[in-house]
């Protein structure tokens, strides 16, 4: 049990390079355990079975936390072995055999690894429950967090990271038998070859920045890229991503090299101070580690414009159903019997009392106007459209939230309404005619507009065109006139039954699946007619809208941002525990500094920016190329508000900057000791 | 001649109460401007501790020094700092060069550590490399040169900011013996020619040879001091025979 005890000691004497370690373990084994026992919550799937896929979503990305904490403990295990060579040697000179260092050090690594996995699953039993109320909060769901303890979820993060810890182990013991003894007790002298630039690097040092600058530059206004690329949208896109990541591997490689000897050139500023220590050892860093700080950029640039990404979609969803939803109900009145017991409903429901009503009335017609589309080639096309009537229209506008209403200037002009417009792909069709195709009438499109007045779903199409009550009265359309009735009640939020209520009602008395077709009465088939299978819902309750959206999109967003948290962590651990083994070599370094005469504070401030800069390149790099991705993304998406997926990617840069702090201030210590040599 | 370093009654123990070790005990002694004084004694004497409080890195337990009439016992750690730029030069056994910096910014670096204007610092360095013949290699970086060159960079950058005082720390400790010759006489050479005062710890007799005078210590105390007189090798013989008086150094003599 010696072997046991020396383990054991060998840990504990060495925590605080375990720490951060131990730390970053801990905290992916601690989302694994919250993930999977949220996968395991009987309560919770069943609340969520209804469109999302909770637990297929869950496990995999309790999958891809295994695939983060695997490469990562396998990084952070080669970085310990490494540093502990002179051990090893020791061990073996003192006439250990190999298999008995490597029991040690696969003895070690179990001591942590088991440890992690307590502290991990404890603080998961914890912080599930809060896991779940946020999760729950971003499905929009009105579940109530019963979060029972699962025995099933403890033994599966058991069994599952005591395989990789047994995995790692057998790793790090196997690391033991690859090492010579001569090799064990050479200095670490290797990697300090100086960086000579000629041509090449300053060829390739532009070039990186050139491949950068010009991946931002389609992607800034990718339409326009896309033309250069004979609107081959995949092949523009391939372009950006392989453009940016070579791009980024030179800047790194080449560009910073360049940049940082040209500013040697300038001896006043170079030979000022500490600068000549903190420039020439930065110049040092960056080459040795290029490869390893492109690739944190681009791998924070992924996280954050998923993270991103996930928080524009998200607020997009939530804006579009804003947009296509603007009632809490909206029932069809064209069946007197159901609207009249759905209009009692809601009338004798005391939980909700009713804020507003409008009633809005459609005329359905086939119509033609100009493709506006960016890319395309400006041809006629031909669909169906529902007409409303300008009073109608502005009525249910002022009923509601109040929004912009309509002045048409004449009988000739209409508004157009679509949900799918957006400046990015579409020119204004303001200004452009609109022809209906029975009637062969011609109306101006005088404006656009991309909120429903009551509801989307509640017409054939997603397209309306407002048009003067005079005119309204004249259109023929090509079914009989129908009318909607839209209520906003109080407490919509909680609409559970009143929803459930309707939605029986309209099964028993509608249709099975709420919905009803379109009687297109006309003989001759046309265009719109063979293309579209219409049906327009009976009923629409914008509680029902927002729990199968959120459901769905709310799931993504939080797999996104606790992937993120897990990956941002380990990527913050790497950096770190590199940056901390770099102070250890650089002890002495520093120590003949102080005898020359360099002070604490000057040697504190050299640290601290040192180590700000190789914080702050790769994270710099990603931001900018996270903002070129998501501004893309968020033009796709119709420009939604931002605000979330600033806090989203504010909080990840946020926990970056802990980790700056946490390695500056431990590097200090390291090397801002004490000057007599021990 | 004055003195430019006095050392009274210094004491240096380590330890708590009860396991205390004494590893200086009632030291004094004075150097004087220009000279090239020797410290040597076997292993453990102190020979370390010693310099390491001379050249203001350690504190004593007691008693005082004054570099230069100002006493450095009872100076805060800026200030210090401040004093070991303006007024000490290292030579360390092991060189200490920082690799990333070229041959030439080693040297200036206390020089642009206090931000002197650049032509300034240049002019310095290229008197100083051209005492020690180093002037050829400004542009190399320290993994490209000799060993025996790498010590003449190191006290160039010693003797860059004309220290009060340059402490040197087994200089020759790492060198074979040819560069450690010639190093040797470039110390002498810095030593007459810039009238620098030189403190040099060895235990190797024919580097202390190079000195004026040698201070002997064992096991913590002042044991004796030898002056030179007559020619180097006579010196010599004299240092051989301090330290078979010592014991514990190397001896020609069969025990």
């Amino acid at each position: 049990m010696t072997l046991f005890k020396l383990a054991y000691k060998n840990v504990k004497s060495q925590f605080s390079d375990y720490v951060i370690y131990f730390f970053s373990i801990s905290f992916s084994i601690m989302i694994y355990f919250s993930f999977v026992s949220m996968a395991n919550d009987e309560a919770l799937l069943a609340a969520a079975s209804k469109s999302a896929k909770l637990d297929v979503a869950l496990q995999f990305s309790g999958v891809m936390i295994l695939v983060f904490a695997v490469l990562f403990m396998i990084y952070a295990n080669n970085f310990f072995i490494k540093k502990r060579k002179k051990e090893i040697g020791l061990y073996n000179l003192l006439g250990m055999k190999k298999l008995q260092i490597s029991k040690l050090f696969f003895m070690e690594n179990m001591v942590v690894g088991v440890v992690a996995l307590a502290s991990g699953i404890v603080l998961g039993v914890i912080l599930s429950k809060l896991f779940m109320l946020i999760l729950l909060r971003m499905m929009q769901s009105d579940v109530t967090a019963s979060f029972s303890f699962s025995m099933n979820a403890v033994f599966q993060t058991i069994i599952i990271f005591v395989l990789i810890f047994l995995f790692t182990s057998i790793q790090n013991a196997s690391l033991v038998y690859r090492y010579r003894l001569i090799d064990l007790f050479k200095a670490n002298s290797d990697g300090n070859k100086l960086p000579k630039i000629g041509f090449f690097s300053y060829f390739f040092g532009i070039l990186g920045l050139g491949m950068m600058l010009f991946g931002y530059y389609l992607a800034n206004d990718f339409m326009h890229g896309v033309e250069l690329f004979h609107n081959d949208f995949f092949m523009a896109a391939i372009v950006i991503f392989l453009s940016t990541i070579i791009g980024t591997y030179l800047f790194f490689n080449a560009f910073l090299v360049v940049f940082i000897k040209m500013k040697m050139k300038n001896k006043k500023t170079y030979y000022r101070g500490m600068n000549l220590i903190t420039t020439s050892n930065l110049l040092f860093r960056i080459k040795k580690n290029a490869s390893t700080l492109a690739t944190i950029a681009i791998l924070s640039a992924t996280t954050l414009s998923a993270v991103g990404g996930a928080s524009i979609v998200y607020s997009y969803v939530s804006d579009q159903v804003d947009r296509t939803t603007t009632y809490d109900i909206v029932y069809d009145e064209s069946n007197p019997a159901a609207a009249s017991e759905i209009a009692a409903l809601i009338a004798q429901n005391p939980d909700h009392k009713i804020t507003a009503e409008t009633e809005i009335s459609y005329k359905t017609v086939e119509a033609t106007t100009k493709n506006t589309v960016k890319q395309g080639n400006g041809e006629e096309v031909d669909d169906y459209y529902s007409v409303i009537s300008e009073s109608d229209y502005n009525q249910s506008i002022e009923k509601n939230k109040g929004g912009k209403k309509v002045q048409l200037e004449n009988n000739q002009q209409t508004l157009l309404i679509s949900m799918m417009y957006s400046d990015e792909f579409f020119d204004s069709p303001k200004g452009n005619s609109i022809t209906l195709k029975d009637s062969n009438e011609t109306f101006d499109i005088q404006d656009i507009a991309t909120e429903a007045p009551v509801s989307s779903v509640t017409t054939y199409n997603m397209n309306l065109l407002v048009v003067s009550d005079v005119a309204y009265q004249k259109i023929k359309g090509i079914e009989p006139e129908y009318h909607y009735r839209a209520v906003n009640v109080t407490n919509a939020k909680d609409m559970k039954a009143l929803a459930n209520a309707i939605r029986k009602v309209v099964t028993e008395k509608v249709s099975e699946n709420q919905r009803i077709p379109l009687q297109d009465n006309r003989t001759q088939t046309t265009e719109a007619s063979a293309f579209n299978d219409a049906t327009r819902a009976a009923y629409i309750t914008k509680y029902e809208v927002s729990q199968e959206v959120f459901a769905v999109f709310g799931l993504i967003m939080y797999v996104a941002a606790f992937l993120g948290l897990v990956f941002m962590v380990a990527t913050g651990s790497i950096i770190m525990l590199k940056q901390l083994s770099e102070a250890q070599e650089e002890i002495g370094r520093y120590r003949i500094l102080k005898k020359i005469g360099v002070n604490r504070k000057e040697i504190k401030k050299t640290v601290y920016k040192q180590t700000g800069f190789v914080f702050a390149l790769p994270i710099i790099v990603g931001i900018t190329h996270a903002i070129f991705a998501l501004r893309l993304a968020s033009s796709i998406f119709m420009n939604p508000s931002i605000l979330l997926t600033f806090l989203a990617c504010g909080m990840f840069i946020f926990i970056y900057a802990v980790f700056f702090l946490f390695t500056a201030r431990a590097y200090n210590k390291i090397v801002n000791g004490s000057m007599v040599q021990s | 001649m004055t003195n430019l370093v006095e050392v009274n009654h210094l004491k240096k123990t380590y330890g708590k109460k009860g396991n205390l070790y004494t590893a200086l005990e009632n030291i004094s002694f004075t150097i004087e401007q220009g000279e090239f004084i020797g410290i040597m004694g076997p292993s453990g004497a102190g020979k370390t501790t010693l310099l390491n409080i001379l050249s203001t890195i350690d504190k004593p337990t007691s008693g005082d020094i004054k570099i230069g009439g100002a006493d450095v016992t009872t100076m805060k750690d800026a200030a210090l700092s401040t004093f070991r730029r303006h007024e000490l030069g290292f030579i360390f056994q092991d060189f200490n060069l920082m690799d990333s910096l070229t041959v030439k910014e080693n040297i200036l670096l206390p020089l642009a550590l206090d931000k002197q204007p650049v032509s300034d610092m240049e002019g310095r360095v290229l008197y100083v490399t051209k005492i020690l013949g180093i002037d050829q290699l400004l542009k190399k970086y320290p993994n490209e040169i000799s060993i025996g060159q790498k010590q003449r960079v190191s006290a160039a950058r010693a003797m860059i900011t004309k220290p009060q005082l340059i402490v040197a720390d087994e200089p020759t400790g790492s060198l074979d013996s040819k560069s450690a010759t010639e190093l040797l006489q470039y110390l002498t050479e810095i030593n007459t020619k810039e009238q620098a005062t030189i403190l040099m710890v060895t235990h190797d007799a024919f580097s202390a040879s190079y000195c004026n005078r040698i201070l002997f210590i064992k096991d913590g105390v002042l044991f004796s001091e030898i002056r030179r007189t007559g020619t180097r090798k006579e010196f010599f013989q004299k240092i051989i025979d301090m330290q078979a008086t010592i014991g514990g150094g190397v001896s020609h003599d069969v025990i």
